[in-house]
């Protein structure tokens, strides 16, 4: 009983955790620009962060230990240095860009300029933090995530011609503009996995007490999870596509998105789309500052967890104030929230390399996973990741360039 | 031809919340906001009579003029097509 709790609740909380301004941006930008074109990316996105996901989850379950606290024991203090600058640099870039999307929202809700509503959510965001649990976090960012599933009403609404989007779930060379059409690809998987998504889930793993008996709720949350936060993303782009690319707006701003609710929803279409990126802004960044203040913690061995008190993990609790304050100071320079996500979008991909690899040596680590190390399937996965991952690496930096 | 695009995709994007606006579908300060963005991006590219009818559009709503906003509308929508046939003139020609 309990764990079917768990599973339905995991996986709430995955639909929930799944989309966020990453996905969004990508999303729409996917679908105006190159109509059903790019739903191929998301697909293989989803693969991918499932098979993360489900190993992040299973590595913590049957080792009761994180994934910085195993690459720091096992590849030492020197080997974890680098993916753990990068990280936290991921980490707070992210969480800008999530601030950046909830003082957004905040704009298209109220009019009052975006940048007067960064400090204010960050002091959201960190009490937030200081005052709830991790279970509280955890269902009730992830309930009131459901909103966005709005995106996928849109989409079928909009009656979207079939045999379209299913060809557009079959990869393709681009027809124009090869190069935003393959920076577009590359920020669809890099929104998809985004580090934090599986650091926060292994170090949720830990919080709820995971053990071996876990395994296969683990798979379930995965798998159906990131599933269903991949029909929400498929959603936007369909519903962009149809509402957006007839019309030739290309998205340079998210107020050319704002309105694509409207035409299937007119009273609170556009209500509906702030919403719905104010929440899953909101449950993200809660996501993200969590999982900087994780990976901080179990890197330097501090004593750790959501569930406890302030005063008895003060350094954790240090770590995300620090974040959230960061990231707050970087959006308050004055950063486009849109140039700021695909960018970092574009750098998750990038940096995947430094943050996968040495977590995929460890799933093949006998002493640590037992009996439960990864299988041929997974290790098959793995090495597609591992391919993929550097692929993506040699080509987003000349992307970015180019796409800019 | 990319800026030519761009021109295009902000005098659509004026057209459409306009419209919306017309419709009661988007609010008032959005709508200011997303066609101030349109002009100054159009200023920005030195696209003159695109941003000239996106001023106009901008006065209209910010006049709360919803009657004026059909002919504002409709001269943004004769830009966009002309700025659509130089378009596809330079992809033809490419």
């Amino acid at each position: 009983m309990k764990k079917g709790l768990q599973l339905a609740l995991g996986i709430l909380t995955a639909i929930g955790g799944f989309f966020d301004i990453g996905n969004l941006v990508t999303a729409a930008q996917a679908g105006a620009t190159f109509r059903f074109q790019l739903l191929w990316p998301l697909l293989l996105g989803t693969i991918i962060v499932i098979f993360l996901v489900e190993m992040s989850g299973r590595f913590a379950a049957m080792s009761g230990k994180t994934i910085p606290e195993a690459v720091r024991e096992h590849f030492g203090v020197r080997f974890w240095a680098v993916p753990f600058v990068v990280l936290v640099l991921l980490h707070l870039l992210t969480l800008a860009a999530e601030i950046g999307g909830i003082a957004f929202a905040m704009q298209l809700v109220t009019g009052i300029a975006f940048q007067a509503w960064v400090l204010p959510i960050g002091i959201l965001i960190w009490l937030f933090l200081w005052r709830a649990t991790f279970s509280a976090i955890e269902y009730s960012t992830a309930s009131l995530g459901l909103v966005t599933l709005c995106f996928v009403v849109a989409a079928v609404m909009l009656h979207p011609p079939r045999a379209d989007v299913l060809s557009g779930m079959l990869p393709s060379l681009p027809t124009d503009d090869a190069a935003k059409y393959w920076l577009y690809a590359v920020s669809i998987v890099g929104a998809l996995i985004a580090p934090y998504l599986f650091y926060f889930y292994s170090s949720g793993a830990v919080e709820d007490e995971w053990d071996r008996t876990y395994v296969g709720v683990n798979r379930a949350v995965a798998v159906m999870g990131m599933s269903f936060g991949a029909v929400i993303t498929a959603g936007l782009i369909v519903a962009a596509a149809m509402v957006l690319h007839p019309r030739h707006i290309g998205v340079e701003s998210i107020n050319q998105v704002a309105f694509v609710l409207t035409d299937t929803f007119p009273a609170w279409g556009f209500t509906l789309f702030a919403v719905s990126m104010a929440i899953a802004c909101l449950g993200a960044a809660l996501e993200v500052a969590l999982s900087l203040a994780y990976t901080v913690s179990q890197t330097f061995g501090w004593r750790w967890g959501e569930d406890l008190e302030p005063a008895k993990d003060a350094r954790f609790a240090m770590a995300y104030t620090c974040g959230v304050l960061l990231a707050s100071l970087v959006m308050l320079l004055g950063l486009d929230p849109l140039k700021l996500t695909i960018y970092t979008m574009a750098l998750n991909a990038m940096m995947l390399p430094v943050v996968s690899v040495p977590f995929l040596l460890l799933m093949n680590d006998g002493r640590i996973m037992h009996d439960r190390r990864n299988g041929p399937i997974s290790n098959t996965a793995a090495a597609l990741i591992v391919v993929l991952s550097f692929v993506l690496f040699v080509v987003s930096i000349p992307l970015v360039m180019l796409g800019s | 031809m990319e800026e030519l695009d761009a021109a295009v995709s902000w005098l659509s994007t004026v057209e459409a919340v306009a419209l919306r606006w017309a419709d009661n579908r988007v609010p008032v300060r959005y709508a200011e906001r997303t066609i101030e963005e349109a002009r100054d991006a159009l200023v920005k590219s030195g696209q003159g009579d695109a941003a000239r009818v996106t001023a106009a559009t901008f006065a209209t709503v910010q006049r709360r003029n919803r009657g004026g906003v059909a002919a504002a509308i409709a001269a943004v929508h004769a830009q966009r097509e002309v700025l659509e046939a130089r378009l596809d003139a330079a992809k033809h020609s490419q």
